[in-house]
C-alpha cells in the first residue's frame, strides 16, 4: 500500500513528502489563513494567522485556517464575535497583551511555535507576546536581545512563577510542602534571580509551559462530567481519598482539569490569574469583564476541519467525531469505553478503500482509521507513571492510549488528570540520555526534589527526584504529585505543535515517538505513521 | 504457622505479573510456593500490586485447582465490586488484602511472558469500561445515613491499605460523617486514627511506620474541613502511635481511623 508515507501530522519535516505524495497545493505554509469558504467576511487583518489584542472586527461564526495538516476550524456557537466589545480580545493589562494572544484562532485556540516566531520576525520582537514578563527567559535579561526569548522561540513556552512555599488555596488551605527543592541548573538564570529567583525576597520557582487550549470547554471545565458518572467530586476518583477543589462561588466542585497544575478549579479564577499575571493588570479584573471573558471561552469549539486530501469534516458521511460542529452538538462528560461509546466514535466510514478522490485520499483515510485502532485497541505496558498506575490498574498495566485518554470527544481523562508520564521528570523527560532531541544542550532548569521523612515518596521515583517541571507538586506540596501534569484535549493539535507541556515534542511524530520510547511500545513504521496521521484529523 | 490458622497466608513479597493471551494475572512467591492474588483490573475493587515495590498480602487459601499457575488466595473482606472475570472458565474468587509498601523495591521487577496454557477472560478490556469502571462510582459512598431523632453519638470508621494515609476505598465515610454532623447540629467531632501491625505468617510482627496515625489523622482532618464542617462545631484531632495488637486475621480492620460525631 506504502500509505506510511502519508504522515501528515509531521509538521514541518514530512510535509514536503506529502506534498509530494499527494499533489496537494492547499497550503504552501504552516500558519496562513485563506477561509475561503466563510460565509461571512471578516475585516481586514482578521483573517489572518494573528488577532491583534484591541483591533476591532467581527469574526466569523465559522471560520477556517490552514495548516500543514488541512484546516483547522473554529466555531463561535453564539454566532459572529464582535472583538471590540468582547474583553477576551481586549488588552486588558499593562503589557498589551490580551487573553487572546496566547490563544489564537488560527492556532486552533493555542498558540503555536510557528506563529510565535513568525510573530517574532514580523515584529522584530516588539510584540507584547514577547513581553518580559514571561515571554522572555527571565524579565532581568536583556529584552532586545533573541536569545532573551529563547525559550519561547525555541519551544514555545512561557514562563510561569509560582510561589514557594505555595501559595494559599483559594478554599484557604494553607498548603505545607513535603520536600524541599534546590536548583540544580538554571540555564534562563531566573530561579536564581536575586529579584525573581528562589531565593529572593518573594521567593518563586520558574517552570516553562505551552499555552493551553481554549476551546471545548464544557469537557473539561468546572461543569464537565455528570452525564456518565454524575458530578464531579466530592472525591477525586483517583483513589487519592482528596477532596476536589470548589467553585468559590457555586460551591460545586471543579473537574481540575483546566490548568495543567490544576491550581485554578474554574474558567473565571483563571481568567483572573492569568490577567494579573500574563496580563500585568494592575487591578483584578471586573464582573463584567470576566463574565464576557467566561462567556466567549464557554462557546468557542476548534478542532481540524479538514485534511490535506480535501476531506471535509464538517460534510455529510464524515467520522462522527470530527470537526467542530460535531464537538458542538455532543454530549459532554461520557467516559468512552469498548463497547457502546468510543472515545473517538466510529471511524468505520474510513476504513474501506473506496473513494470519490483517488487512491491518495483512500489512502490516507484508511491510515486514520488504522491509527484510530492502534490509539483503541492496541495494548502495551503502561508503567511506572505516576497517578496512572497508582489508581487502581496496577504497574505496568496491559492497556491502550485510550486508558489515559478516555473522555468522549476531547480524548482528557474523565476525572482530573494529572499524571506522571516522564515528561518532565528524569528519567524520561527529554534533555536525558533516553532522547537524542536535546542532548546537546540542557535549555531547562532541573530542579532536585528531596522528600521528607514523612512523605509519601514518589511512587516510582522514590524519595529524590531531578524535574524540570514539578507540575502539580507546585500547588500541592506533595512528593507523589512531582512531575504530574494535568493531561490537555487531543483536538485541533495539528494547529498547536508543539506538544506536551514543556514543549518537547516538536510535531505528532516526535510525541508519538516520545510514548514509543517511554512505553517500550514497539511500533512499526506503519503504526507510527498511522496513528500520527489519526491524530492530525482530531 | 506460629498460631494462625492453617489456611491464613500473610506474607511480605515481590509481587510478580504473569501474562497472558489476555489479562494479566499478579502472583506472588512465599515459602516456595506460588500464589495468585488476582488479576489485572480496573480501578474497582482491589488494587493490582505494582512491580518495585513489596506487597503484604493478608490472605487464606480460596480452595479449587491453579490459577495462572498459583494457588487462589482469598479474604473475608468482599472486594466492591469483585474483579470481574473467570480463569479457565471458572469465576475468580475474591482477593486477598493486598498492601502496596510505600518504599521503591526495584528488585520486585518480574514479568513473565504470556504462557498460552493459562485462559483468563476479564470483563475489563484494553480500553475503559463503564460497566466496571471505579470512575463511574466514584470512592466508596455508603447509603446517606439516616437522620432521625433522638441524635446520638455515632462512629464513623475509615480504613487503610497498611502504611497507608489514604482511605481509598473508604473515603466516603469522611463524608458521610459531615453529613451527619450538619444535620444533628453537632456540638463536637473528634477524630482519632490508627496505627496498625500485622501477624505474618512466619510468626513475625510487620508494624506500620510509626508516622502512619499522626499522617492519617491529620489527612482525615484536612478531609472534613475541605467538606465544609459546621462553624460552631468542636474538632478535635489524635492519634494513637503504639501499634494496635496483631492476630493475623482481622488486621485490616485496625488499620483505621475514627470520626466520632457528638451532637
Amino acid at each position: 500500500m506504502g500509505t506510511s508515507v502519508v504522515t501528515a501530522g509531521d509538521l514541518g519535516k514530512t510535509f514536503a513528502v506529502v506534498a509530494v505524495v499527494i499533489g496537494a497545493v492547499l497550503c504552501a505554509s504552516a500558519g496562513t489563513v485563506a477561509d475561503d469558504r466563510t460565509p461571512t467576511p471578516a475585516a481586514e487583518g482578521l483573517a489572518s494567522y494573528w488577532i491583534t489584542p484591541g483591533a476591532s472586527a467581527m469574526l466569523p461564526a465559522h471560520a477556517r485556517y490552514r495548516n500543514s495538516a488541512g484546516e483547522v476550524e473554529v466555531l463561535y456557537a453564539h454566532g459572529p464575535v464582535n472583538t471590540a466589545s468582547n474583553a477576551f480580545f481586549e488588552p486588558l493589562g499593562t503589557n498589551g497583551r490580551a487573553c487572546v494572544t496566547c490563544h489564537q484562532p488560527a492556532s486552533g485556540m493555542g498558540l503555536s511555535l510557528d506563529t510565535i516566531r513568525r510573530r517574532w520576525r514580523e515584529s522584530q520582537g516588539k510584540d507584547p507576546l514577547f513581553a518580559a514578563i514571561d515571554g522572555s527567559n527571565c524579565p532581568s535579561l536583556p529584552q532586545d536581545q533573541e536569545s532573551s526569548h529563547s525559550l519561547l522561540l525555541q519551544r514555545g513556552v512561557f514562563r510561569v512563577a509560582l510561589p514557594w512555599p505555595p501559595a494559599v488555596r483559594p478554599d484557604g488551605t494553607r498548603v505545607e510542602p513535603e520536600f524541599t527543592i534546590e536548583v540544580v541548573r538554571d540555564p534562563t538564570g531566573c530561579n536564581s534571580d536575586p529579584q525573581y529567583g528562589l531565593n529572593s525576597a518573594d521567593p518563586h520557582i520558574s517552570v516553562f509551559r505551552r499555552p493551553r487550549m481554549v476551546a471545548n470547554l464544557k469537557y473539561v471545565s468546572v461543569d464537565a462530567g455528570g452525564e456518565t458518572f454524575g458530578p464531579a467530586g466530592p472525591f477525586n476518583a483517583k483513589r487519592l481519598a482528596m477532596v476536589m477543589d470548589q467553585d468559590p462561588e457555586s460551591g460545586r466542585y471543579s473537574s481540575m482539569n483546566i490548568m495543567s497544575d490544576a491550581r485554578d478549579p474554574t474558567l473565571k479564577l483563571q481568567a483572573q490569574d492569568a490577567a494579573m499575571n500574563h496580563l500585568q493588570a494592575g487591578q483584578p479584573l471586573t464582573a463584567e469583564q470576566l463574565h464576557s471573558i467566561v462567556d466567549f471561552e464557554s462557546q468557542v469549539y476548534a478542532a481540524q476541519g479538514g485534511d490535506l486530501m480535501n476531506d471535509d469534516f464538517g460534510q455529510p458521511g464524515m467520522p462522527a467525531a470530527l470537526g467542530t460542529r460535531n464537538l458542538l452538538e455532543s454530549r459532554s462528560g461520557v467516559l468512552g469505553d469498548n463497547y457502546g461509546t468510543p472515545v473517538f466514535k466510529s471511524f468505520a466510514s474510513w476504513q474501506s478503500a473506496g473513494s470519490s478522490k483517488g487512491d491518495a485520499q483512500a489512502e490516507f483515510r484508511a491510515s486514520v482509521s488504522r491509527g484510530y485502532e492502534v490509539y483503541f485497541n492496541r495494548p502495551f505496558w503502561i508503567r511506572d507513571s505516576a497517578h496512572i498506575n497508582t489508581v487502581g490498574i496496577g504497574n505496568p498495566a496491559k492497556r491502550t492510549c485510550v486508558t489515559c485518554h478516555n473522555l468522549q470527544m476531547v480524548g482528557t481523562d474523565a476525572t482530573a488528570g494529572w499524571g506522571d508520564l516522564g515528561t518532565t521528570n528524569e528519567p524520561w523527560a527529554d534533555e536525558t540520555l533516553y532522547s537524542p532531541s536535546y542532548a546537546a544542550k540542557p535549555d531547562l532548569p532541573l530542579f532536585k526534589i528531596v522528600c521528607k521523612a514523612q512523605a509519601r515518596p514518589h511512587p516510582f521515583l522514590g524519595r529524590v527526584i531531578f524535574t524540570h517541571d514539578p507540575g502539580r507538586a507546585l500547588i500541592s506540596g506533595k512528593c507523589y504529585d512531582v512531575g504530574s501534569i494535568v493531561m490537555g484535549q487531543l483536538r485541533g493539535l495539528a494547529a498547536r505543535a508543539p506538544y506536551f507541556s514543556n514543549g518537547s515534542a516538536e510535531n505528532l511524530g516526535a510525541l508519538v515517538d516520545f510514548y514509543n520510547r517511554r512505553f517500550n511500545m514497539g511500533l512499526t513504521e506503519q503504526e507510527r505513521a498511522d496513528l500520527v496521521n489519526f491524530l492530525s484529523v482530531l | 504457622m506460629a498460631g494462625l490458622p492453617a489456611d491464613r497466608r500473610n506474607f511480605v513479597a515481590c509481587p510478580i505479573l504473569q501474562d497472558t493471551a489476555t489479562v494479566p494475572c499478579w502472583l506472588a512467591e512465599y515459602n516456595g510456593e506460588l500464589y495468585f492474588l488476582g488479576i489485572q483490573t480496573d480501578s474497582g475493587g482491589w488494587s493490582p500490586p505494582w512491580l518495585e515495590h513489596k506487597v503484604l498480602v493478608e490472605g487464606k487459601l480460596a480452595g479449587g485447582p491453579r490459577i495462572c499457575g498459583g494457588i487462589p488466595l482469598t479474604s473475608q473482606y468482599p472486594a466492591s465490586p469483585l474483579p470481574a472475570g473467570s480463569a479457565d472458565g471458572q469465576p475468580l474468587p475474591n482477593p486477598p488484602v493486598v498492601s502496596v509498601m510505600r518504599e521503591i523495591d526495584r528488585s520486585c521487577d518480574t514479568l513473565l511472558p504470556a504462557d498460552p496454557r493459562f485462559h483468563i477472560e476479564g470483563r475489563r478490556g484494553p480500553g475503559p469500561n463503564t460497566a466496571q469502571s471505579a470512575l463511574r462510582r466514584p470512592p466508596t459512598r455508603p447509603e446517606p445515613v439516616a437522620v432521625v431523632a433522638p441524635f446520638t453519638p455515632r462512629t464513623f470508621t475509615l480504613t487503610y491499605e497498611f502504611d497507608s494515609e489514604l482511605a481509598a476505598r473508604t473515603i466516603g465515610e469522611a463524608l458521610n460523617a459531615v453529613e451527619y454532623a450538619k444535620a444533628v447540629h453537632a456540638k463536637s467531632m473528634t477524630i482519632v486514627a490508627y496505627r496498625g501491625a500485622t501477624l505474618l505468617s512466619d510468626g513475625t510482627l510487620a508494624r506500620e511506620i510509626p508516622l502512619i496515625a499522626q499522617l492519617r489523622a491529620q489527612e482525615v482532618s484536612t478531609t472534613v474541613r475541605k467538606l465544609g464542617i459546621p462553624q460552631a462545631m468542636k474538632l478535635t484531632v489524635r492519634w494513637v502511635d503504639k501499634p494496635e495488637v496483631a492476630n493475623g486475621i482481622s488486621d485490616p480492620d485496625r488499620r483505621r481511623a475514627e470520626i466520632l460525631v457528638t451532637p
